[in-house]
């Protein structure tokens, strides 16, 4: 399969070392001593990623590799190790080393035309560059990529893969139904791990994600304030990876605690993320460009701060503890983006008047259908309301759709039409 | 913004052989239950509808099938002459289909069928009450309800339609008839309306008279050295591709297409006394299209297929942007490749002109398998 | 006050001189490579045709996809804002503007005060803009400049159904090896340029006056196709191609002010 790329020095190098639990312990160590000035959170972050990896690679304990919106709190409780390949994808963007493994993808008959995550995703395990997963588990939310790939890696790596489907309509048959296969997932589990599944574990789990997510909700309250505590445009990167892989953990309930606290005290001191903040603007879509870039030094420019994103919402109730599954249920049927896109459209409507938005903008992932299919009616929705919003045509991972000049052009235009209507 | 008729259009009934229709896309769309309603259900590819009108309703890195099916319907609403249509959720594109067609067209009948990607139980049980609301939206719409005789008898109108077809399949592999798979994929779009046109004979009586046609058919002549095609993908817009490849010496012994094979392979069984369950598992464990999770049977299947007709080469031909479809290539290919057999992608893009390009593609890909 | 804008395009760069909100003089030149240098000669043939020194020039704003790299303006305004204000000024009744340029195409939309509302780009490929024609025009052996008044002579419909400009290319050379007339195919184009905008027009509210800028509005064939096409009232400028140059100087003024 692999006799298009060369393996020189330098492919031989990224390999060995990203297949070794030492990379991992090593990027800990270093990291913890080059970014000693950052933020805890952030610190807590990294530590929590690369000792994640770490332990993956030793086979401490079972590898299932996971869709974002897989629960977390059932991996947890099962006593796994989860990996977000599309988590994953997004920090090797970030190191600029997507573009090693899009050409793998595609030169083993990826087309260019599907989702750049699952691009890096795919090129990543047939680089075998992943601790090899036990078992996948995945959801059909939000994408068919999210089905098919996670399909993929069950299938190159001859494990299982268990898929949680949720339907279209959200009623009392779709709740039946999904505690079912949830219940149905831990038995599932429990066969290949030939571990009792206990249901005081995962209570316990249940437990500490509630308290998790009572300080999500802390901070998305906290980021009310004006000038913005936090930034949208750092809350798609390290806190948006804790969002989808800790809740349910202890590492999980510290890192929100300690996020917490530097929001709050950004906000009792009055420090905006952006000095004399001008302008507010809402961010659609789950993801942002994760390789170096120009759109957050054109916000600076420009006063503008991007108050909230959509993806940080806290849209489900907390877990009822006497019933172990039905509160993991709803969550996923009151995800905004399944279902209607009027869902998905009343969420933004409220979110805009919460923090006092003053444009939108909507993130064009390209290869992102479920996404970008809606922007359009959201935009004319939003226009009959008055409300300016641009739609950003953009690769949150493939450089080679970045396309600075255009970018800039339609960023600057769209806040020189904002700073106008103030 | 595009300037629209008042939402006040009433969707407007168009008969075919005096009976109206309902449009659908999907193969998953039962329309055992539209017949049984009184409708007669009409499978709509929409080539010839520029896909790029729609390009402002939904995005332009879209399947064509979909921006057409909306290119089609805006110039419906704008002629005041709107269908009633079923989609179904078997898709993102078609989502969000949904999603615009729902909210541009609010006053149209367009109902939304959900579809299980998986096929045990519970997911048996889940489709069944899909099928009882679609029953329902029926019954309201037309304002007559749907016995149980009625949906018998689509059963057994449908099963007859697929067992032409796998007929009528079998003689011209057989060379049995003088079929080019080109007039035979023809066929499967125009229906039993087709066959009665082509062989005079209502579709029940085609079933009694198949064998007069075998006797009086010309036999083919010597049969000159052709190479055998397997074509595989999601829909396919335009059959002159298979005249085509028919051209440059290819011979199709199958097309994997959601409106080919997969449109009429296997029979829903009669004798359950459940109409409904009975529609229930035929549709879901049927030759499944690469979205389904069970699409690794169908591979299966096809890689058998390979193997027992000597096949020479696989073309796949998928919508541009199809996603189920792009994700099961790389796997698929290895595989068919490790049988020894070459296989060329192509994408269709709804076009009604097929490009040079891929004229070129499809002769250099007959000429490698040939002298290969 | 004499202020000044630049506009940077791919294609040309022109540079226009105001007084007192009165233009004094303006230049159109090719763009070269080397930003910097092209604006300051385009900006010191200006100054000599109007007969203003360097230190007259109170502000000076830049425009166009190379303004961020002129160190000599005093600020840096996008060509969807300067388009605005410019065929505005110059036409207060108009609400819409239709630019093609050399590599890019928009629309704008703008209040009756001039203020942009909405726009909408197509900067991904040349279809549509004036690269596309400078292209065809290659392929047809014909001087860009002539095309408008050969499509007028047009007798038959010709539909080029590529996307591409690159496969429209082809598409031309394969008509005319068919024996398809120059002036059919052309009027074809023109329509495939016509089309590829009106599906942008479409995503705004696009109301009466329809200001048609840039290099390509000067094709009379262009305007006669979107004449038929879009059934609004189009105002076309004596110079389409300094529109953004005017929008940006008159900035200049309001800053300076």
């Amino acid at each position: 399969m692999d006799n298009i790329i060369n393996s020189d020095l330098k492919d031989r190098i990224i390999l060995s070392l990203a297949q070794s639990s030492f990379t991992y312990k090593l990027i800990r160590k270093v990291g913890s001593y080059y970014f000693r000035k950052s933020d805890s959170s952030f610190l807590f972050w990294l530590n929590f990623y690369t000792r994640q990896l770490e332990i993956a690679y030793q086979k401490k304990k079972p590898v299932v590799w996971a869709s974002i919106f897989t629960p977390s709190e059932l991996l947890y409780a099962l006593d796994l190790i989860p990996l977000y390949p599309e988590m994953i994808s997004a920090s090797v963007a970030a190191l600029n080393l997507a573009g090693y493994f899009i050409e793998t993808a595609e030169s083993n008959f990826y087309s260019l035309d599907l989702c750049s995550f699952y691009r890096v995703a795919s090129g990543m395990y047939l680089k075998n560059c992943l601790p090899r997963p036990d078992m996948v588990i995945s959801t059909s939310l939000l994408c068919d990529g999210s089905v098919k790939f996670f399909q993929n890696v069950s299938r190159y790596y001859g494990c299982d893969y268990y898929l949680i489907d949720p339907p279209y309509e959200r009623n009392q048959g779709s709740r039946k139904y999904l505690i079912n296969e949830l219940k149905k997932l831990v038995q599932w589990i429990s066969k290949r791990t030939n571990e009792q599944f206990s249901p005081i574990k995962l209570r316990k789990t249940l437990e500490l994600a509630n308290q998790s997510t009572l300080l999500i909700k802390k901070i998305n309250q906290i980021r009310e304030k004006v000038p913005a505590p936090l930034s949208g445009w750092n809350a798609l990167a390290y806190p948006l990876y804790m969002y989808f892989a800790s809740l349910g953990s202890r590492d999980g309930l510290k890192f929100y605690e300690l996020l917490a606290q530097e929001v709050k005290n950004n906000a009792i001191q009055g420090i905006g993320v952006v000095e004399k903040e001008r302008i507010r603007i809402l961010w659609l879509h789950q993801l942002r460009p994760y390789y170096p870039n120009i759109i957050w030094q054109i916000m600076l420019d420009y006063k503008a701060v991007i108050a909230f994103e959509e993806i940080s919402q806290v849209f489900w109730l907390e877990y009822d503890l006497t019933q172990l599954f039905s509160g993991l249920a709803d969550k996923i049927l009151a995800n905004p983006g399944a279902g209607t896109l009027s869902r998905r459209i009343s969420s933004i409507e409220n979110l805009i008047k919460k923090y006092k938005i003053d444009g939108v903008i909507h993130f064009n992932q390209r290869g992102c259908r479920q996404s970008c299919g809606g922007a359009s009616m959201i935009k004319d929705y939003l226009k009959a309301k008055g409300i300016p919003m641009l739609i950003l045509d953009g690769d949150g991972i493939d450089k080679r759709n970045y396309s600075e000049g255009q970018i800039r052009t339609r960023l600057e235009a769209f806040f020189e039409i904002l700073s106008q209507n103030r | 913004m595009l300037e629209y008729p008042p939402h006040s259009q009433k969707n407007k009934i168009i008969t075919i052989k005096k009976k109206p229709f309902i449009a659908f896309f999907c193969t998953y769309t039962p329309q055992e239950i539209i017949l049984a309603s009184g409708f007669r259900p009409q499978r709509v590819i929409p080539l010839g509808f520029d896909p790029s009108l729609a390009n402002t309703f939904l995005d332009s890195n879209f399947c064509p099938f979909v921006r057409s099916i909306l290119s089609w319907a805006i110039k419906q609403n704008q002629d005041n002459a709107m269908v009633p249509f079923i989609l179904v959720n078997s898709c993102d594109g078609m989502r969000r289909l949904y999603d615009v067609m729902s909210y541009y067209f609010r006053d149209s009948f367009i109902y939304f069928l959900d579809l299980p990607r998986k096929r045990d139980r519970a997911s048996e049980e889940l489709f069944k009450s899909y099928l009882y609301d679609l029953k329902r939206s029926l019954e309201d719409f037309t304002g007559r309800e749907i016995t149980d005789e009625a949906l018998q008898e689509a059963i057994r109108e449908s099963n007859n339609f697929r067992t032409i077809f796998m007929r009528l399949d079998e003689m011209r592999k057989k060379q049995n008839i003088n079929l080019s798979y080109y007039d035979f994929f023809k066929l499967i779009q125009d229906g039993t309306e087709g066959i009665k046109k082509i062989y005079g004979l209502y579709p029940n009586d085609f079933l009694i008279y198949d064998s007069h046609l075998i006797t009086n058919q010309n036999q083919l002549g010597e049969k000159k050295k052709t190479l055998r095609i397997l074509l595989t993908g999601s829909v396919l817009d335009n059959i002159e591709i298979i005249k085509i490849i028919e051209e440059y010496g290819g011979i199709i012994e199958l097309a994997d297409h959601c409106n080919g094979w997969r449109y009429y392979i296997n029979k829903i069984d009669e004798t359950n006394p459940n109409k409904i369950d009975a529609i229930v598992s035929f549709y879901l464990h049927k030759i499944s299209c690469p979205r389904m999770m069970e699409s690794v049977t169908r591979e299966e299947r096809l890689l058998e297929i390979i193997t027992d007709r000597k096949i020479d080469g696989v073309i796949f031909y998928t919508q541009k942007f199809c996603d189920v479809s792009l994700f099961q290539i790389p796997l698929l290919r290895e595989k068919i490749k490790s049988l020894g057999v070459l296989s060329l992608c192509l994408e269709g893009e709804f076009s009604d002109n097929i490009s040079g390009q891929v004229r070129t593609r499809i002769q250099a890909f007959m000429e490698a398998i040939e002298f290969g | 006050m004499v202020v000044a804008g630049i506009d940077i395009g791919a294609i040309t760069t022109k540079v226009v001189l105001m007084n007192e909100q009165k233009i004094e003089s303006y230049v159109v030149i090719k763009s070269r490579v080397g930003i910097n240098q092209n604006a300051r000669e385009c900006f010191e043939q200006v100054l000599q045709n109007s007969g203003y020194k360097r230190k007259e020039v109170t502000s000076i704003v830049a425009t166009g996809y190379g303004r961020i790299n002129i160190p000599f303006a005093h600020k840096c305004v996008t060509e969807i804002t300067c388009h605005a204000k410019g065929a505005h000024w110059l036409n207060p009744a108009v609400r819409t503007i239709i630019d093609i340029g050399g590599q890019d195409s928009k629309v704008i939309s703008i209040s009756e005060s001039g203020q942009v509302i909405d726009f909408m780009m197509n900067d991904k490929c040349a279809a549509g803009t004036g690269r596309f024609l400078e292209v065809m025009a290659q392929a047809l052996e014909v001087a860009l400049e002539d095309l408008g008044e050969l499509s007028l002579q047009s007798k038959k419909k010709v539909h080029i159904s590529s996307m591409c400009t690159v496969f429209a290319e082809s598409e031309v050379i394969s008509l005319i090896a068919d024996g398809y007339r120059k002036e059919d195919i052309i009027h074809g184009l023109h329509e495939s340029i016509t089309n590829r905008i009106y599906s942008m027009v479409v995503r705004l509210p696009v109301t009466d006056v329809i200001a048609l800028t840039g290099g390509v509005a000067k094709n009379k064939g262009i305007i006669l196709s979107f004449k038929k096409k879009i059934k609004k009232k189009l105002y076309l400028p004596p110079e389409p191609q300094i529109v953004g140059a005017i929008g940006a100087a008159l900035i200049a003024h309001d800053l300076a002010k």
